[in-house]
């Protein structure tokens, strides 16, 4: 059992350079449980660099990541935002293969609702990488929701998705953090229906902003956040709107 | 009025050119480090292009001695008659270019050509020598090794080839030469009837060779009197080269520019599209897989097995639903018990280089298909095992049945007990070293600050070692038990990456 008190998720002073290039400098976060958190910032902010390195994926060069407990498989899931499948598996073998592997059972009943809710039922027969990226995406998030991580750190979820599977994904992310998960997802725009408890706003590498979007309506005297007014409100440089 | 593009700048231009591919190059066959890498990379990049030029100058000296093997294994007259046909079979190498010139474009401009120089004035010339000269240096490095076989085979001797090497470079840049201009004509003439005319050139030229006289054959007997008899004829070399270069010189200067843009552009647009395909098969090979795949029905099920043995039953169903897949575990094994036979039976010094070329060109990757896969990350952070269990569960089921053909072979040979069981234990160890060095380069992932090893390390060191005491000094045992103990090393330092 976890203490309530530590968060899921916490970062210090994480640094990481590509070459010369100081993608992360110094960054500290926590996240925690029940917590939906977006990650907002220009292109080549950092973002995708960060939760490489929150999720183990990249060694840090410097800092710490520690999730709450000793290190176990799946406590921290990273969904890149081109995930990759293993040609010749269909999607649902694709589920079957991660929960077997675990000796999860029974584990049909929930990957049958989660493919429902984010709109791949019906193609569960059909190989995965014959999908749209679209559908690729949500596969690669079933598969990472059926693990039952604690900490789920999703790259550019909305990007490839549309309006009404934009909804969709976000009401199973907050299901998912009303358990007692914690979700960090980073975006350049975040879609109108998604309200994330709290903002990071990363530029050069390091924090520029953080707080809810209550906080930051105030601060900055905005009628809504969205990732896109809170990047031109805190840089302040009247950036075009898309 | 448009910009002046001078000489200067040009060859700066052409320089930044072969600057860049040769880094593609040396990059992608593991000579280059990469940007942020440590002294040690450089170290190592150096070694590595050390032990390039060794192995391509004793490569050099295999090809002679085989040559000559061969040449004396052959009746005189075959050699004889062989040397008669070199004025042909120079000449018929003429229209192949020529046929080529008409169906490629050997001048074009790259996408930073375009940018650079597409709206500027230009010196057609200067372009087309400056572009020029390369493309004749790439066409010589194939010709000369062809050259030195025919000259060796024709006087059965090692006698004239090096003189005959010293002819044939010019003829070739001669030769070349004519091919542009043939392709630069294409570029030059505006109406399409001149254009469909050119395919007169190569039928031209083949009925000259089929008349058995003419220029066709006169390039063709100077090579050859250099191959027999050793003979430089200075001036009828000096007067093809210039023949050469002033044709493509005087065509390069009516070079239509619209039309190079415009077939430059076409042509990298297709480049694009196909340099996926030569820089990374892998990505091809799954592209095609994924493109066969999504028109069939998926067929067979995965078993309901818990736990990594799993693991062990995806392998093989992802085969029987894409059976081409196979194709890489014969082939696996097909270099593996090649290796083998090498170590056991006593065969020429040279016949290793020849393997080794093979194992680096077409690496056992059978072996560590699906670890590779598994190690994609995000695979690997659901399957929650390190890299060398990981391994064991991939390549347990594929590794075996190497083991298990090795075994049938060595069970065939009858082999006294002493020597079956070493060259079991080096089946095992070539098996071992085949699917760890393979996958500590797959499993290297992305670190901070950590020196770039370049992935074709590990296999270079084991595959050397055996080389060195399985083949040249023809120890079994000893290169088994080496091999085992580089790939229990290698293991551990696949362990290490967890």
């Amino acid at each position: 059992m976890f203490d309530s008190a530590t968060p899921l998720l916490s970062a210090k002073d994480v640094r990481y350079r590509y070459g010369a290039f100081e993608a992360l400098r110094g960054v500290s976060l926590t996240l925690e449980r029940g917590e939906l958190v977006a990650l907002v910032g220009r292109n080549g902010a950092g973002k995708s660099t960060l939760l490489r390195c929150l999720a183990g994926w990249y060694q840090l060069e410097q800092g710490t990541v520690e999730n709450g407990a000793p290190r176990s498989a799946s406590r921290v899931v990273l969904v890149p935002d081109t995930p990759s499948f293993y040609a010749e598996l269909t999607a649902w073998e694709h589920l079957q293969f991660i929960s077997q592997l675990h000796g999860r059972t029974p584990w049909q009943d929930e990957a049958h609702r989660l493919l429902a809710t984010l709109g791949l039922a019906g193609h569960e027969g059909a190989y995965a990488s014959s999908f749209s990226r679209g559908m690729q995406y949500k596969l690669a998030l079933a598969v990472a929701l059926l693990s039952r991580p604690d900490v789920l750190l999703l790259d550019e979820p909305f990007g490839p998705l549309d309006a009404l599977s934009s909804e969709a994904l976000y009401k199973e992310l907050r299901r998912f953090a009303a358990e007692g998960g914690g979700v960090l997802v980073s975006a350049h725009q975040m879609p109108q229906a998604v309200v994330p408890d709290r903002f990071l706003l990363l530029e050069d590498g390091c924090f520029l902003v953080e707080g809810s979007a209550e906080e930051l309506m105030q601060r900055y005297g905005l009628a809504a956040v969205s990732g896109e007014d809170l990047l031109r409100a805190a840089l302040g440089e009247g950036l075009e709107t898309p | 009025m448009r910009p002046h593009v001078g000489p200067g700048r040009l060859l700066r231009l052409q320089l930044r050119l072969w600057a860049s591919s040769s880094r593609q190059w040396l990059f992608s066959v593991g000579l280059m480090p990469d940007r942020d890498a440590a002294a040690l990379g450089y170290a190592y990049a150096f070694y590595a292009l050390a032990l390039g030029l060794l192995w391509i100058g004793s490569s050099w000296g295999a090809l002679v001695t085989l040559t000559l093997e061969v040449a004396r294994a052959m009746p005189q007259a075959v050699g004889q008659g062989l040397g008669r046909s070199l004025p042909s079979l120079f000449g018929l190498g003429l229209v192949v270019l020529s046929v080529l010139a008409l169906l490629g474009m050997p001048l074009h401009l790259s996408g930073a050509d375009v940018a650079h120089v597409g709206g500027a004035r230009v010196s057609r010339r200067m372009l087309a020598i400056l572009r020029f000269l390369p493309a004749a240096l790439g066409a010589a490095a194939i010709a000369l090794p062809l050259g030195t076989v025919l000259a060796v085979l024709s006087t059965q001797s090692p006698r004239h080839y090096l003189v005959a090497m010293a002819v044939l470079l010019p003829l070739v840049v001669g030769a070349y030469a004519a091919y542009w201009a043939i392709g630069l004509a294409r570029l030059s003439l505006g109406s399409r009837l001149a254009r469909a005319a050119l395919w007169l050139i190569p039928l031209a030229l083949l009925a000259t060779l089929a008349l058995h006289a003419g220029l066709a054959l006169w390039p063709g007997q100077l090579f050859a009197q250099a191959a027999l008899h050793g003979t430089v004829p200075q001036a009828d070399l000096t007067a093809w080269l210039a023949l050469g270069l002033i044709l493509m010189l005087g065509v390069a200067g009516f070079v239509d520019w619209t039309r190079l843009l415009d077939r430059s552009l076409r042509r990298n647009l297709l480049r694009a599209i196909d340099a996926g395909r030569r820089w990374n098969p892998a990505i091809a090979a799954q592209q095609r897989r994924a493109a066969i795949l999504s028109r069939r029905r998926p067929y067979l099920h995965l078993p309901t097995w818990q736990g990594p043995s799993l693991l062990m039953a995806r392998g093989p169903l992802a085969r029987l639903r894409y059976p081409p897949s196979l194709w890489g575990l014969v082939r696996a094994a097909t270099i593996i018990l090649g290796g083998l036979n090498l170590a056991i039976f006593p065969v020429r010094g040279d016949a290793w280089l020849l393997w080794l070329l093979l194992v680096f060109v077409y690496p056992p990757l059978a072996l560590v298909e699906d670890f590779q896969m598994d190690t994609d990350p995000l695979w690997h952070q659901f399957l929650g095992l390190d890299p060398l269990r990981l391994l064991l569960w991939d390549a347990l089921l594929p590794a075996g049945i190497v083991v298990l053909a090795g075994m049938v072979e060595l069970l065939l040979l009858h082999l006294a007990a002493g020597a079956a069981l070493s060259a079991f234990l080096l089946l095992l160890g070539l098996v071992a070293l085949a699917g760890l060095s393979q996958a500590v380069g797959a499993a290297g992932g992305r670190r901070a600050r950590r020196i770039p090893l370049p992935d074709l390390l590990p296999a270079a060191v084991g595959y050397g070692l055996f080389a060195l005491v399985g083949v040249a000094a023809h120890a079994v045992l000893l290169a088994a038990l080496l091999l085992l103990a580089y790939s229990a090393l290698l293991g551990r330092v696949l362990a290490d990456r967890a």
